[in-house]
């Protein structure tokens, strides 16, 4: 049976340098009834940060004067590097005017240092967690509407990942700023596939606030995207990601390109729905076989359904190895129940140089699979997408 | 240790007890905070005696930040004045209040 009597947990970074103030707030949070606080301490700037890029955090309790930074500043330069956690400024009554500026800049809420113990503190904390889920981010951040394509496999190994890099290499060369977003929290193949080490894990990420340090954080390949992905060899972290999460970095890395290539997998539904529910178009990548055919075939509607709209969802065909008896497109097609855009033909030792030389649409620009590439991201780069006359 | 010293310095100096009524939830807390601030008195009264107000500034805002939430809101009110005194370099206000913070922290009991 359902344990429908625990109590929520909310993990809080405590920022702040004096001691006395610190085994008071734990004591208090530790007492607390209402949530179970796991409270991790960071007595300055530099040990927030260092916190910050190891876990997530749901709340910040802040004190604005650190031995390393003070005032205002301190608060814009934790809520850049946690856009999403609530922010409680903890401040003494001379400064009261300062915890009010900050609200106006994001702040949750701020409480006034012994005026707020006991149970009322951990209430206070956890309405601010509640009220900054509730409330989408606020700050105005340059608007720029890039265009997102979903890259959903419809089974493991179908050539995802290597149509998303050949994709957005052929539209780099077309002087277009592309985002390659590699949709899961740990064990990704993108990175490994370019022979990249990015910086800093999805999950850092995802707790990153403001586009400069989003922007700052991504790999900038040599052929000219730029890639967020997961570290190489990455574990699962405590607090994986949800929809909202993925969401909100979807948005905040459509502001900073003309195209983002989203690499899902159908394994994390969250995260598809989330992208599908972004993106300008889903391109569901599969082989041009009856298992994969089939498969595709029940998700569509779903992928149209979190996508809110119709005509968004298309196929494209990679063709690792060639079907000879494979049923013909208009059949494929109504199996599908849903449109065409895009058929690879077969080049898989081709496809595999990348690793050493690059995508091959810039290896190989005359061969036949680079052209076929070149024809889907035109279509990509055109919204709404236009699907192959079959 | 230090709460027996205490103790035995307001006897000989015949200094009364103040009691004060420290929330349940505090009293666990209370008694190690009161000496944690005893200490600290040494330590700043060491710092102003080398002339430096910066460690006294800081004791002082810690205390103005952290007596009303153990329960000491005339820990507060010396905490401030002090930081004040020692924001302003002015040493006969500092010398003062540095007094009757000591005295306080000589008398204050938890009831």
């Amino acid at each position: 049976m359902a344990d429908t009597t625990r109590t929520p947990s909310c993990h809080v970074l405590l920022v702040e340098d004096s001691a006395d103030s610190a085994v008071l707030v734990k004591h208090f949070l530790g007492a607390s009834k209402i949530a179970e606080f796991h409270v991790v301490t960071a007595t300055s700037f530099d040990l927030a940060r260092e916190a910050l890029a190891r876990q997530r955090f749901d709340a910040i309790l802040l004190d604005l004067n650190l031995p390393d930074s003070h005032g205002l500043d301190t608060f814009s330069r934790v809520r850049d590097l946690a856009r999403f956690a609530a922010i409680v400024i903890l401040t003494g009554v001379e400064d009261e005017a300062v915890a009010t500026a900050a609200i106006g800049h994001g702040a949750a809420d701020y409480l006034i240092k012994g005026e707020v113990g006991g149970e009322g503190l951990a209430r206070r904390i956890r309405f601010a967690i509640e009220r900054s889920r509730a409330i989408p981010s606020a700050p105005a951040e340059p608007k720029r509407a890039g265009l997102v394509t979903l890259l959903a496999g419809a089974k493991g190994g179908s050539g995802v990942s290597t149509m998303a890099i050949n994709l957005a290499a052929v539209l780099s060369r077309k002087e277009r700023s592309v985002i390659l977003l590699e949709l899961r929290s740990h064990g990704g193949t993108l990175a490994a596939m370019l022979g990249v080490n990015p910086p800093v894990t999805l999950d850092g990420i995802a707790e990153m606030g403001g586009t400069n340090a989003l922007d700052a954080s991504m790999s900038k390949l040599p052929f000219g995207p730029r890639l967020m992905s997961a570290a190489l060899g990455a574990q699962p972290s405590d607090a994986p990601w949800d929809g909202a999460a993925a969401d909100r970095l979807i948005q905040r890395a459509a502001t900073l390109a003309d195209h983002v290539f989203v690499d899902a997998t159908l394994a994390q539904p969250a995260m598809v729905k989330a992208a599908a529910a972004r993106a300008s178009f889903t391109l569901l990548v599969l082989e041009r076989d009856p298992v994969a055919i089939g498969l595709a075939g029940r998700i569509t509607g779903t992928l149209a359904d979190w996508a809110g709209r119709r005509n968004c969802v298309g196929a494209a065909f990679v063709n690792l190895v060639p079907f000879l008896d494979s049923a013909p497109l208009p059949a494929i097609r109504a199996e599908l129940n849903c449109g065409i855009v895009g058929v690879i033909p077969p080049a898989r030792e081709m496809l595999q140089s990348y690793r050493r030389q690059g995508p091959i649409v810039l290896t190989h620009p005359e061969a036949q699979v680079s052209i076929a590439y070149a024809g889907l991201a035109e279509r990509l780069d055109q919204s709404p997408v236009e699907f192959l006359a079959i | 240790m230090l709460r027996a010293a205490v103790e035995l310095y307001r006897r000989l100096d015949g200094i009364p007890a103040v009691r004060v009524a420290v929330p349940e939830f505090l009293r666990e807390l209370a008694p190690d905070f009161l000496c944690r601030q005893r200490l600290g008195l040494f330590d700043i009264a060491g710092a102003l005696g080398r002339g430096e107000f910066e460690p006294v500034q800081r004791f002082a805002h810690n205390l103005k930040g952290c007596g009303s939430g153990y329960g000491f809101p005339r820990l507060t009110d010396l905490g401030r004045e002090m930081e004040r005194a020692a924001k302003d370099r002015d040493l006969p206000t500092l010398h003062l209040r540095m007094r009757d913070l000591s005295q306080y922290l000589a008398a204050v009991d938890i009831e």
